[in-house]
């Protein structure tokens, strides 16, 4: 399979999804003025500060032309992976519900997160079982989730809440703890938290993220766990 | 929620482009005030808040920081639509229309 990894001005995590992707499949940059997915079958939106996060993180990228192809393609069941600001940028683009707000720290946090997944049935963690834990670094000033009361219960019974911080991780103090939510219909998912940066023991000493990218590939390969 | 119903309805039609002798057509210059909504914690007005007390200054509260997006536009009518599709995110902002009045000369 091929993933595609959009380039925006300002993205940082680009090429660290970039290499994440190659270890499970083949993967291409694709440039946030283009509008060819150049036969990508699944798509992530990267980390960074897209257009310099003016306005609102996210708010300026979602019109890229390139976000517009995008976003047919997830309308018509496609694969997309947002990452930190590839999150922000997807709520931003109504393909996932809900907005990221300062943390309510008010600081800029790095550090290793740990999570627990939700829903090892959907696209993206299928490699995961039920209830593991999951290291990866979190990076971010502007990562807290929120959406109302009423659309957080839709979610729930849908199993959109995919990933949640364990107890005692929710640094950026997201609604119900949540790190990781996907569409209704199972096809688009975004994590503040970076996957990308947690494929190889060397650097981080966690490879967990590549279970997002493994299950990523099960999904558009139509390998079940 | 705080949203806009059109330019003041001092007229039946807002001000339109203005196609008369006179020239330019009439261009309004907007101010709109973007806040976070009630009840959504809001992180830089608490930081503010309690900032406030070490310079001596006792009893405000309720500080809330949001941003202000000055604009001048031909059509008024697009106003809202701009606001909710870019200037803020309806979910966790609200957003005001503060002042509109004519354009001064650039």
């Amino acid at each position: 399979m091929k993933f595609g990894v959009i380039q925006f001005p300002g993205s940082c995590d680009d090429l660290d999804a970039l290499n994440a992707a190659k270890r499970v499949g083949d993967a291409e940059l694709l440039w946030h003025g283009e509008r060819d997915l150049k036969g990508a079958d699944a798509i992530v939106v990267p980390g960074g500060f897209s257009y310099g996060d003016y306005l609102r993180a996210g708010a300026i990228a979602r019109f890229a032309p390139m976000m517009e192809t995008v976003i047919d393609f997830a309308n018509d069941g496609g694969h997309v992976l947002g990452i930190c600001n590839g999150f922000q940028v997807l709520c931003e683009a109504h393909l996932l519900p809900g907005a990221l707000l300062g943390n309510a720290n008010r600081r800029f946090t790095s550090r290793q997160v740990e999570l627990e997944v939700l829903n090892s049935g959907g696209s993206f963690t299928r490699a995961c079982a039920l209830d593991e834990r999951l290291s990866i670094p979190a990076k971010h000033s502007w990562g807290r989730y929120y959406a109302d009361p009423q659309t957080l219960a839709a979610m729930d019974n849908a199993g959109q809440i995919v990933l949640r911080y364990a107890p005692g991780e929710n640094f950026n103090g997201s609604v119900h703890d949540i790190a990781g939510v996907s569409n209704e219909r199972g096809n688009v998912f975004g994590l503040m938290p970076h996957p990308e940066h947690a494929v190889d023991e060397l650097i981080g000493g966690s490879t967990d993220g590549l279970k997002i990218f493994e299950s990523m590939r099960m999904t558009v390969e139509g390998v079940h766990a | 929620m705080l949203g806009w119903n059109g330019p003041e309805r001092t007229h039946d039609r807002p001000r339109r482009l203005d196609h008369s002798d006179r020239g330019a057509p009439s261009v309004m210059r907007v101010r709109v005030l973007i806040r976070p909504k009630a009840g959504i914690l809001d992180p830089q007005g608490e930081a503010v808040e309690r900032a406030l007390p070490a310079l001596g200054f006792d009893g405000v509260t309720n500080v809330q920081v949001g941003r202000l997006v000055e604009l001048d536009i031909e059509d008024p009518w697009q106003l809202e639509s701009i606001c909710e599709r870019l200037l803020a995110n309806p979910l966790v902002e609200d957003y005001e229309i503060v002042s509109m009045e004519a354009a001064g000369k650039r």
